[in-house]
């Protein structure tokens, strides 16, 4: 600020004023949409949901780490690498069949002690001719699931506040008091012919979505 | 931190609307996101077109409609924020925590909003080279690689370097995250511009011990070339990687003397030992400063480092390069902007004897070498205490440091443009002259003019390093 205590007062007021009204005349400017953020590191556990097999994991060394170790266990396939800093590519088993699909906890621990963990759901991915659609699936059979017992699995994108989940036309689940995404939530019961649809509410703005009957699954769309 | 640079846009503005409107670039898209939980930075992505000249972002941050303080936000972001001269996708980094000083919370309505404006003229101008002395490769370092936080913390008013510092200097811009990286002190050499082409000065005469004598006369001296100097006193791990990488050197490695040895490569290698006491008669440079000729001399550091790098400009500084950099546009006893008052203001600035540990202390506190933690006694590991307005770690203190001059009493005669001390004949000449004090001296010889009479071909001391300097011809 050296500079800035060299400058008079009045001086000051002036040039600032000057600079307003130019930046006013010649600045540019853009405003992102919002985003829901967060802050809170030590205790949220917020699950993920992947629709590729690869997925991108930044990888940040806190102050005074050296070395890091990323542990991917899953309920057939696990592997553990130490990912320089900057981006890792994660690249998960493909699922061959909806059956194969996982739910996978990543621990990434550096030489500090910090420790980072979340939980990382892989879906078959998003139908080449829909954007914005994902595909939930039903397990058949007796598969048993390492982390969910259910028939269908709705991804809740991080970051939802609060949801309701309708099927054939009643509520079957709802929950107002999310502060942050809950990943995953398992649907009992439906199955080929049902209608299911699912509301909630991210950054403030409210989404609603219908669970479409297929031949391979069901299909979520996101309006 | 960065409030100065962001005043001086605004200045630029202010000169005149047809600068600050001359920029036709526009921002396309902005997009936040953050990939939470493997991070909590908070990625802004932003598409520029139209750039014709380079121009900064400025950068408003939002939790809805409330605008969080831009001092809480500065220090927390980094990226493609200055100097952006050409169309394309920029990033930028906002640590969260940082900036709202908690990890507690989370925030359901983040934004940004960014906006352009012109860069100051300056923006690109390189100040920082880093050469890998293991291959002698070099890397450019503008202003805008600092302000955009390429390489870590920086900072751009010197008087939150310290209380009361000042300087006269313009664009203040200190690479302070230069002390961080182990790197930057063993196998890389860092130098910071000095621009000096036509500059005109005055230097001596504040030296307390000798005021109004010749030996400290103050003298009006001028540079017809800028500079570099190394922020760092020359270690012993720079040594070591020069020496043992340069093609056909002529030197081996031999340990130089420490009082206390702990995290050696990391403190500044005294001289004797590689270049004076056997070696004095082949430093390259007797008839080379800034004139040549230039032999390809691979039996000293200085030689070793011209061959590595494919750069005859580099060199030991002369007394007015030295001083002149150390100054860094002061004219008190002290690089700080503040006269010496006493010792545990200077003890922020410098390695002396009354934190060294060294039993001949008096008058001051005087902790013994075995009252230090390891890493602390004897000379210091290099960028422990602050720096100057141009970014240099111990000038004064520590080891005192060999300049190109040899050494003669009445310094009256040498003034002008690049003034250089006498030249002994034969390179035979036993006397140099130290700059800087050193840890083992009384800190009221610390000051920006103190010279020493320096035997150099005496048995090995451990007080006696050296700086290295690159003249840009």
């Amino acid at each position: 600020m050296a500079k800035n205590k060299m400058m008079g007062g009045s001086c000051a007021c002036a040039m600032l004023a000057a600079a307003v009204a130019c930046a006013a005349f010649g600045s540019t400017d853009k405003t992102s949409d919002p985003k829901f953020v967060f802050l809170n590191t030590k205790t949220s556990s917020f699950w993920r949901t992947a629709t590729s097999n690869v997925v991108t994991l930044p990888v940040r060394y806190p102050d005074g780490a050296t070395t890091a170790t990323l542990t991917v266990v899953g309920s057939s396939w696990s592997m553990t690498t130490n990912p320089p800093a900057g981006f890792f590519d994660l690249i998960l088993p493909e699922p061959s069949s909806p059956e194969t699909e996982d739910v996978y906890d990543l621990t990434l621990s550096f030489n500090d002690g910090t420790v980072r963990s979340a939980k990382l759901g892989l879906i078959q991915g998003l139908m080449p001719d829909a954007e914005g659609a994902t595909r939930c699936v039903i397990p058949e059979g007796r598969r048993n699931w390492r982390k969910i017992h259910r028939h269908a699995v709705l991804p809740i994108p991080y970051g939802v506040e609060s949801f309701s989940v309708t099927v054939d036309g009643q509520e079957v689940a709802s929950d107002s008091g999310l502060d942050g995404a809950k990943g995953w939530y398992a649907l009992d019961g439906v199955g080929i012919g049902s209608n299911a649809s699912i509301s909630f509410t991210l950054g403030g703005v409210s989404y609603f979505a219908n669970l479409l009957s297929g031949d391979s699954g069901l299909q979520l769309l996101f309006k | 931190m960065k409030t100065q640079i962001r005043m001086l846009t605004i200045l630029a503005a202010a000169c005149g609307f047809a600068n600050a409107a001359a920029h036709a670039a526009d921002i396309d898209r902005v997009i936040v996101r953050q990939q939470w939980p493997w991070s909590t930075d908070i990625e802004v992505e932003y598409m520029l077109s139209g750039v014709t000249s380079p121009v900064n972002i400025h950068v408003q941050a939002y939790n809805g409609s409330q605008e969080l303080p831009a001092e809480q936000l500065e220090d927390a972001i980094s990226g493609d924020l200055y100097g952006i001269a050409h169309d394309g996708v920029g990033l930028l980094t906002i640590d969260p925590v940082k900036a709202f000083g908690t990890d507690s919370v989370v925030l359901p309505n983040f934004k940004v909003k960014l906006t352009l404006s012109d860069s100051a003229a300056n923006v690109n101008e390189v100040i920082y080279k880093i050469f890998d002395l293991a291959t002698g490769d070099c890397t450019d370092v503008s202003r805008a690689d600092i302000l955009n936080g390429k390489y870590g913390a920086y900072e751009t008013d010197y008087g939150k370097i310290g209380e009361g510092y000042n300087t006269t200097l313009k664009d203040v811009l200190i690479w302070t995250g230069v002390t961080n990286n182990i790197e930057y002190k063993t196998t890389k050499l860092v130098m910071r511009k000095i621009p000096a082409n036509g500059v005109e000065t005055k230097i001596g005469g504040f030296d307390w011990q000798t005021v109004g004598k010749a030996n400290a006369a103050v003298r009006t001296v001028s540079f017809t070339n800028d500079y570099y100097m190394s922020v760092f006193e020359f270690t012993e791990g720079q040594f070591l990687t020069l020496v043992t990488n340069t093609p056909n050197s002529t030197i081996t490695y031999r340990r130089t003397q420490f009082t206390n040895g702990v995290e050696r490569y990391i403190r500044p290698m005294n001289i004797p030992d590689y270049v004076s006491r056997s070696r004095l008669a082949y430093w390259p440079t007797e008839s080379a400063y800034g004139k040549g000729p230039f032999p390809d001399n691979r039996t000293s550091v200085i030689g070793n480092l011209r061959a590595q790098t494919g750069l005859v400009g580099f060199d030991l500084p002369t007394e007015a390069v030295w001083e002149y950099a150390c100054r860094a546009g002061t004219t008190n006893d002290c690089y700080s902007g503040l006269n010496l008052k006493n010792i545990n203001e200077y003890k922020l600035v410098a390695r002396c004897n009354a934190n060294s540990g060294n039993p001949t202390a008096q008058n001051y506190d005087k902790p013994a070498i075995t009252d230090l933690l390891p890493s602390e006694g004897g000379s210091a590991i290099v960028g422990t205490y602050r720096p100057n307005a141009w970014g240099l770690y111990d000038m004064l203190g520590n080891l005192a440091e060999y300049c190109l001059d040899h050494y003669q009493a009445d310094v009256s005669a040498y003034t002008g443009p690049d003034p250089w001390g006498p030249v002994p004949d034969g390179g035979s000449s036993t006397f140099r002259v130290g700059r800087g004090s050193s840890y083992y001296l009384d800190y009221s010889f610390g000051n920006c003019s103190y010279r020493q009479n320096l035997y150099s071909n005496s048995a090995a001391s451990p007080i006696l390093g050296v700086r290295l300097c690159l003249t840009v011809f």
